[in-house]
Order: structure tokens, then sequence, then C-alpha cells
């Protein structure tokens, strides 16, 4: 199965993505290897360090924008990119949904690892977490 | 097309009747031909614009608009604060006080040429671009609130730049009524090591000469005298502290849109009353941001003057290094003096996303793709009646930077710029083919468009000689 897909003709001077999982952990990762791929080729980035990441949100779109913040937030902070992910999503009987993430990869090196272009933000724009068929679907535009 | 009213060949009226929901028309200042070349979604998120509460008369659209999210970029408008008008962190956009400076040099292109390669490669060094780098410039936590709260002032307090950049600097380098307070500590430990580093994707650097001089009084007034004059232009905003900024007031806002019975049409337009405890927290955060852009823009300009020294062995003051101006491209301000004599006295608040403040005499930086070149241009009273004091901001892109690299390899780009005198640095090759110039309108086509429709008046046009881009 494709993990995700450039769209053409959503955000022109920016990046959106539709990306697929048969599982939400697997959707969770594969957004989250797209948004890592529009900064980095992840090839070059060694899975050798983790970093937690524990999100909670009543609705599935609103917790994929806090995963997908936080990835944007330890890139700065911690200049930190990733290039494996694993995730697990709870469903809470009233508060919605959790999400417990190991985020794999290291330090950014500018010598090592074939650097593209920043993210700056993942925007609410289009947002939108579909079940089709035997798979998950989401939609997110990245500023760049 | 069928839909828009024609006012004169440069300015055109989309009206209320073009979508349901619409409060005010939106006026866009463009020629046919760039009005052809801007795409359908345009039009609909402009309408989603216009369909905001307490808009002051009309949305504007700028000739190197293009599609967004929420605004399209080259959007302005106003609100009236004290007749419930609203503040939308959407329409500001994630780079807060992204914005352009200009610096002269008395050197000549002749004289830098020699030089260039080591230029480039010593400005690359200095001035980090590209994804999560950290700047040569660390501050604590309590210089950085400080930083926010007195923006390019602090940096020249310290030493960082002269005192008369910030008579140059757009609201001299410092909004009134940041309040680091309402930024979050997520915000402030993404800027906090990125002072000084130049970002992405179309950020960059540039050292150019002058191409043409269309006003010789003008130009000389803001120290353009001659062509083939080597000037510096630089491309940068907030980093990832206004990202975050505008990241998290997008996300607190979307919640409140019942608590005050706004309805909105696209949820990155998300907004509260300007006067509501929710409207003057964004702003005092995006105040702070705003500062922290134009102090970040301030260190640049040291490490360029720097750099220069090395390089010529010469004092930056003798190598006349000095501002022509810094202008703001993605802000919200309260501005008075608007429009007409009703309003002339009334405080409104101007969002730009993608536009530039364009007050009679005022500098006007309009940055091209690297390949094409740029301009500098004087503010009208005329785009006080029209445009709330606005202009563009760049050349808009026409292109996708997916389809750019399709049709343009990094490395090829590479070697078609320096066959045409020009040498870029870049920190990827793909980011370098997302930016080439064929993936912009003609920025010539711009300046024409707002040149006619009196907003303002181009006294200088530039072509690079070296680029640095992340």
């Amino acid at each position: 199965m494709l993990k995700y897909k450039l769209l053409e003709g959503v955000a022109l001077a920016d990046v959106a993505y539709e990306a697929y999982g048969e599982t939400m952990e697997e959707l969770f990762a594969n957004v989250g290897e797209a948004v890592e791929q529009t900064m980095v080729d992840t090839v070059t980035v060694t899975p050798s360090q983790s970093s937690k990441c524990k999100v909670q949100n009543a609705k599935l779109e609103d917790l994929l924008l806090d995963f997908l913040n936080r990835l944007v937030f330890l890139k700065d902070s911690k200049q930190t990119l990733f290039s494996r992910f694993d995730i697990k999503i709870k469903k809470l009987d009233a508060e919605g949904y959790r999400l417990n993430a190991s985020c794999w990869g290291e330090k950014i090196d500018p010598v090592k690892h074939k650097l593209r272009c920043d993210v700056k933000a993942v925007t609410r724009h289009l947002l939108e977490i579909k079940k089709i068929k035997n798979y998950y679907r989401a939609t997110v535009v990245l500023d760049i | 097309m069928k839909n828009l009213i024609k006012i004169s060949d440069y300015l055109w009226e989309l009206p209320v009747s073009y979508k349901k929901g619409m409060r005010v028309p939106a006026r866009i200042i463009a020629s046919e031909d760039l009005l052809k070349k801007m795409e359908e979604v345009v039009f609909a998120q402009t309408a989603n614009v216009a369909s905001l509460p307490s808009l002051v008369n009309y949305v504007v659209i700028l000739p190197d608009a293009h599609s967004g999210y929420g605004a399209p970029i080259g959007t302005v408008f106003a609100t009236d604060p004290k007749n419930d008008g609203v503040i939308s962190p959407g329409a500001v956009g994630y780079d807060i006080n992204c914005g352009m400076r200009l610096m002269t040099t008395n050197l000549t292109v002749s004289e830098v040429k020699p030089k260039i390669t080591e230029l480039i490669n010593l400005l690359f060094n200095q001035i980090p671009p590209g994804v999560g780098r950290e700047g040569f410039l660390q501050v604590t936590y309590h210089d950085l609130d400080k930083i926010m709260i007195d923006g390019a002032k602090w940096m020249v307090e310290h030493g960082i730049g002269w005192f008369e950049d910030l008579e140059k600097t757009e609201e001299k380098g410092r909004i009134y009524g940041a309040n680091p307070d309402m930024v979050s500590q997520n915000a402030k430990e993404r800027g906090k090591h990125q002072l000084a580093t130049l970002g992405s994707g179309n950020h960059y650097l540039e050292i150019q000469k002058v191409a043409e001089i269309f006003d010789i009084d003008g130009a000389q007034k803001w120290g353009i005298t001659a062509k083939d004059q080597v000037a510096i232009m630089l491309h940068s905003g907030s980093r990832g502290l206004g990202h975050q900024v505008a990241t998290d007031y997008i996300r607190s806002f979307g919640k409140k849109m019942d608590k005050y019975k706004i309805r909105i049409s696209d949820p990155q337009l998300a907004c509260a009353p300007f006067t509501s405890s929710d409207g003057q927290n964004y702003y005092q955060a995006m105040a702070a941001a705003a500062n922290f852009a134009f102090a970040n823009r301030q260190a640049m300009t040291n490490r360029v003057r720097q750099v220069f020294e090395k390089v010529f062995a010469k004092k930056a003051t003798e190598l006349g290094m000095k501002l022509v101006y810094d202008v703001a491209h993605n802000i919200a301000k309260l501005e008075s003096g608007i429009r007409n004599k009703e309003l002339s006295n009334k405080k409104l608040l101007i969002h730009r996303k993608g536009a530039t403040r364009s007050f009679p005499g005022q500098p006007v930086i309009i940055g091209g793709s690297m390949e094409t070149g740029s301009y500098l241009l004087l503010g009208t009273e005329k785009a006080r009646e029209l445009t709330f004091g606005s202009t563009a901001h760049g050349s808009g892109r026409i292109m996708s930077r997916h389809q750019a690299k399709k049709i343009v390899s990094g490395r090829d780009l590479e070697k078609k710029m320096e066959n045409e005198g020009i040498l870029v640095k870049s920190v990827s090759y793909s980011g370098l083919a997302e930016e080439a110039g064929l993936a912009y309108k003609n920025i010539t086509d711009v300046v024409k468009s707002v040149h006619q429709a009196g907003i303002s008046t181009p006294i200088a046009s530039f072509k690079p000689i070296g680029n640095i881009k992340g």
C-alpha cells in the first residue's frame, strides 16, 4: 500500500499530502514520515535516538495535528529529525484519543543529512481523516 | 473572470454577489494578464475573507496574489477595533513579520565579482540557512523576552548594528504592546537558538547590483547612486518562534468561534474581536514575534557587515553599508491616516498577508525570484486611498514546488545561473529547483501593475550576482 502522495493544485507555495494506513497507527506514522521527508531524505537519518511524544485530544484530526506539531517543534527546539515512528493510539471513553509515540531519529547534521525544505507549520487547511473501505486516509497541508 | 467588474485597467472588483456570505466586495489590483494568471482558488479564498465580520470597505488583493489557506497570499483588509473589528492570526500568516531588508554598499560589481565566491561561502557559514539550524548568537530566556519587547533596538543597544538602522526600519524595528508572557514556552524554545538564521523555502540573502534607476532623485535619497552599485537584500522572518505563535493561536481561536458567535468558512480564518482578551492576547504575542523578526534581520545585517569587513579589509562604515529600509509583509498593525477623510483619524487594524506597507515616500522592497531580480519603490498617497496604505510584496508564485522540480533540476539551475553571472549556494538542490524563476510571475509585470494603479512608484531595480538560500 502506498504510504503517502503529494497533492497538486492545493497550496501553490506549500505542500499538501494524502497519506494512507490500514490502521490509525500506520496512518499517523505515514503522515509523520511525509512531514519528515519534506525536510530531509529520511534514508540519511539514522534512527539512533528516541523522543517520546504523548498527546491527547477529543478529535482524531486534532490528535494528528498535535502529533505533527510536536515533530515540527522537536525539529527547531532540539534540532532533531526522525525516520521511524512507533505509535500507539488508544480510544478513551469520554475524552477522545490518546497517542503515545516513540519517534526515532537523530540531531541535524548538515553534512550527513540530505536536507530539504523547512516545515514552518502544519495547517488546519483541508485537514481530514477518513475511513475508506478497509483503510484510512489523511489529508494535511504544510506551510513551508 | 465573468464575475469581475472592471473599474480601470489595473483595478477590478469582485462583487458580494460572487459568493454567498460575502459582506464586502474585494478590490483586485492587477493587469488583465496577471488577473488571468490568478488561480480560481484565489477568488474563493478572497470571498471567505470578505465574509469576516466588521470589515472596512473592501478586501484588497494585490497583483502578486496566489492561493494560500484562509486568506490568499497578497491580501490586505482593515477592521475597526471600535466597532467589534476582529483580528485573525491566520490572516497574518505563519511567518509573522516575514519581511525584506535592503542595504547599500559603495562597491561596484567589478570590485565585488572577484571576491564573490569568498563572500558567498562566508555568508553561508555565518548566517546558517536551512532546516532547524542554530545561529551563532545565543541568548538567555531573559534576553529573549527583552528581544520580543524591544526588537531591533535590543540588538543595536547590544552593539549588534547601528542606531541609524532603527530609523530605516518599519516601526523603528519595534512594535509597541508586545508581551512575551503571551508567547508559549514551546514558541520560545523553537526560536531561542535561531537568531541570525535565514530559514528555508523562499527565504534568501542576496548580493545584488543596481540594474536600472527609474527616479534619480528618489534613488539618491535612499542611497542608490549608480548602475552596478552593489547592494544586499535579505528575506526572512520570525523563524520557529513566530511559526509557533501562529500555530498556537490559530488552534486556540478555532475553539472560540461559538463564544463570539462568528461564522467562518475556513478554520484557518478563525478570529476574535480585537478588543476581547483573546484578541489582545494574540496581538501582544504577534507583536512579540514581529519584534523577534526585526531583531533577527538586524542580527543578520550585522553579520553581513562583518563578512564584508573581513573580505574587503575595511570598516562597514567605509564600505557605505547603510540600511535602505526594512519592511514587514506578514503582519497586523493599528494604523491611522488611511483611506478617506471620514476614516483618516480612526485607528484601523490593518492585516497584511503577503503585502507591504506603502505610506507616502516610504521605501517598499519587492523581492523577486532569485533569477529575475527585485525592485525598490516608494509608497504613495494613493495607496492610502485605494489599498489601506499597502502594495505588493514579491513576484508571486505561479507554479507549485513539485511542478518546478519536475521541469528543472537544482544542479542544472545552479549551472544556468552561474552562466548568467549569479553564484548560488543552497542547502539543497531540490530546494533550489523549487525556487526557480520559472515558478514565479514576471516581477516586472507585478511592479507595472502597482505603478499603474498608483499604489507605489518604482525607483530602482536590482539583479542578483550571488545568492544563499536554505
